[in-house]
């Protein structure tokens, strides 16, 4: 009988939390189920690490912003090596809390954190599209787990995953909660993609915007909004938790694959 | 979290998780650890922002203990604002705090040092040829995740515990279902107490010191003060004049020191100090499983993991019994904060994250935003002891084969259970 070719998958993890491969795993079983589908070729949290990392994979999921100079060198030859190139989490996706600070704040910083001898690894922290082309997006700060199987899956099954094409504040209204943004908090919901089933709202929280903006939003309203209870700094800092990228342009969402090598199907 | 890959060069290189080198020379019998993680410099990110964004933004420390860097930044921000919450909150975050202890030590033993005892190299090879542990670990994780995900409204970087309480708290009928998973697993827990009993750890013992909460009433977790293992103590408010924190060129961690002595922080400490504080069926594994040296011995860091995932399951058992029969749920609701006439405040919140003392300070000012901040994580506290420890492993082995002695000193390296991710912030 023929062995079954199976694509071949790994997982990397930049400078973050690690949050997002830990949601990974809380799907367990059925992540066991996508094993049977795929070879998890480099999985640091899951396995011993290996000389994976010097062959070509069909799908390389990055975790993290690439901030020191290995890494961006890392995520160029990846990107040389891997078919299809996913962004896990805010971190990869827009820079997330990675990049509040811009790099003169960053040296200023480093004198006082560490000292003024001290040289630090970390230059600037920017998307990995600011480095290289991504493919595919799974946003959030952490990603959802069901987004993120959703996405895979896909994938897995040789399906072109495409990002949500509608807010936040969508899903907040299909759930039914109420407003934060007329009790007069500073809610991102309107601007930002849907896909965490308006997690932080339903408990709560008014929205900071970790999934990114949604193309076609008019940040600028909701800025006037905010203006009725905030100052024009408030509004700055609260940008800035998630979007310092998403504010100077940055392209953080692609949705072309790439032509170069289409994943196997199975 | 620490996984390992050794090169051989003409030192020797044993890797921790990509972003850190443990550089060994065996000849010169020298240790040192170059943590190459990027500087994302948290306590400068959050400067100039509103207090409450202080434990939403530093919970991105750690995706692993995000618990810990949440509660941690939520007790600083209440002390400077000098609000005192309802005491079902705090019950609901000690409550919180029993899920994160529990789910970070099971991932560290059963994915990270497991496999070095079994002789399996990853955790999908354990996973097949330990069926029934895994399963008893799966279950483990499922009850300690429900605990979070009811309590704080998400397992990674949960979303509900703010200063002053909580935006929403759990029904009673969540907390009884809690209870009841909590009865079904808490024997595998114990089993999971033997199966590292019945590992074999290396003889070794140091001298160094050591330094966790500790409370003469209870095993101090969330609260306490701060002990040495000499049975001194000092409010955790004065930790930043009684330690020394040093900068060096080769690692983005900074290297801790108590009266120019390195010191271990982490389950085996909290053991040493506090093991009369232990729940009695954790208590009663202590007394089979541990004698007087292996206290000193940072290989039963792992059993002394595993033990506390015990202790945490009574107690957890203890608070959910607590929130039901004599709470009022709602009272642990956030209440609006006037704050007037406030005039700015020191804050410092201390808790026992699974790695270790857990150290946030916050100073904010008259419009509540923060003007300074600081974090001392638990794997800073041990990078400098790990070096040390680690030159006098080399040194007791040193009639080992390198090859040997490589072994050990990753095996050291897993026990001390490094969080790189948290060490660099």
């Amino acid at each position: 009988m023929k062995k079954e070719l199976k694509p071949t998958l790994a997982i990397i993890d930049l400078t973050d939390c690690e949050g997002c491969q830990l949601e990974l795993i809380s799907f367990k079983e059925r992540l066991l189920d996508l094993s049977d589908k795929v070879e998890f070729v480099e999985w640091r949290l899951a396995q011993d690490r290996s000389e994976a990392l010097r062959q070509n994979f069909d799908v390389v999921i990055i975790e993290g912003t690439p901030i020191t100079s290995e890494e961006v060198e890392l995520v160029k030859e990846i990107r040389e090596r891997a078919g299809i190139v996913v962004a896990l989490g805010s971190c990869a996706a827009i820079g997330g809390v990675n990049s509040i600070l811009n790099q003169s704040e960053r040296e200023a910083a480093k004198n006082k954190i560490y000292n003024s001898e001290y040289r630090l690894k970390a230059t600037d922290s920017r998307p990995l599209s600011a480095h290289i082309k991504v493919d595919v997006v799974i946003p959030g700060c952490p990603v959802s787990g069901s987004e993120a199987e959703e996405v895979l899956g896909k994938l897995v099954h040789g399906f072109f995953p495409r990002p949500k094409s509608y807010t936040v504040c969508m899903e907040c209204k299909a759930k039914q909660n109420r407003c934060l943004l007329l009790e007069n908090l500073p809610c991102m919901g309107p601007v930002t993609r849907g896909g965490c089933g308006a997690l932080c709202l339903s408990h709560g929280i008014p929205c900071y915007g970790c999934w990114g903006k949604l193309d076609g939003t008019n940040v600028e309203a909701l800025k006037k909004k905010f203006k009725e209870f905030m100052s024009e700094e408030e509004i700055g800092k609260r940008f800035r938790i998630y979007w310092r990228n998403e504010n100077s342009n940055v392209k953080t969402q692609n949705s072309k694959l790439s032509p170069k090598l289409k994943i196997q199907k199975i | 979290m620490a996984d390992q890959f050794v090169q051989q060069l003409n030192q020797y290189v044993t890797r921790i998780e990509g972003h850190g080198v443990l550089k060994i020379d065996f000849d010169q019998n020298t240790a040192h650890m170059q943590v190459d993680e990027g500087e994302r410099m948290f306590e400068a990110m959050i400067v100039g922002q509103k207090f409450d964004k202080a434990p939403w933004v530093t919970s991105r420390i750690c995706g692993v203990c995000p618990v810990a860097h949440t509660l941690a930044a939520i007790k600083a921000v209440e002390e400077a604002l000098r609000i005192k919450p309802e005491l079902t909150a705090v019950r609901l975050r000690e409550l919180l705090l029993c899920g994160q202890i529990i789910g970070s030590h099971l991932l560290h033993l059963f994915f990270l040092v497991l496999p070095d005892y079994v002789g399996v190299s990853s955790a999908v090879e354990l996973a097949e040829k330990f069926p029934a542990e895994f399963h008893l670990a799966l279950n483990i994780k499922r009850f300690c995740d429900k605990i979070i995900s009811i309590v704080g409204g998400r397992v990674v970087h949960p979303v509900r515990a703010v200063p002053g309480g909580f935006t929403m708290v759990p029904t009673e009928e969540e907390i009884r279902s809690l209870s009841l998973q909590l009865e079904d697993t808490i024997d595998e827990a114990v089993n999971l107490v033997e199966l590292f009993a019945e590992q074999e750890y290396p003889e070794f013992s140091v001298l160094e010191d050591m330094l966790s909460l500790a409370d003469d009433n209870s095993y101090a977790l969330y609260r306490g003060m701060v002990g040495l293992l000499n049975g001194d103590r000092f409010d955790p408010r004065d930790l930043e004049n009684n330690i020394q924190e040093e900068v060096r060129n080769y690692s983005s961690a900074k290297f801790s020191f108590l009266k120019n002595k390195t010191y271990f922080t982490g389950a085996l400490t909290r053991l040493n100090l506090s093991s009369g504080q232990l729940a009695p069926r954790a208590k009663n594994l202590y007394n089979q499983c541990f004698s007087e040296e292996q206290l000193n011995n940072p290989f039963y860091n792992n059993l002394a993991q595993a033990i506390e995932i015990v202790h945490c399951y009574e107690e957890a058992e203890k608070l959910i019994e607590w929130l039901i029969e004599e709470s009022d749920l709602q009272s642990g609701l956030v209440r609006p904060f006037s704050g007037t006439g406030y005039s700015g405040g020191r804050g410092v919140g201390c808790v026992e994250a699974p790695r270790g003392l857990l150290y946030h300070r916050v100073n904010l000012n008259e419009n509540f935003l923060i003007d300074e901040y600081n974090i001392i994580t638990p794997t800073s506290q041990n990078v400098a002891n790990l070096e040390v420890t680690c030159q006098q492993l080399i040194e007791k082995y040193r009639d080992k084969s390198d090859e040997e002695k490589k072994k050990l000193v990753q095996m050291l390296i897993r026990a001390y259970d490094p969080c790189l991710t948290c060490s660099v912030h």
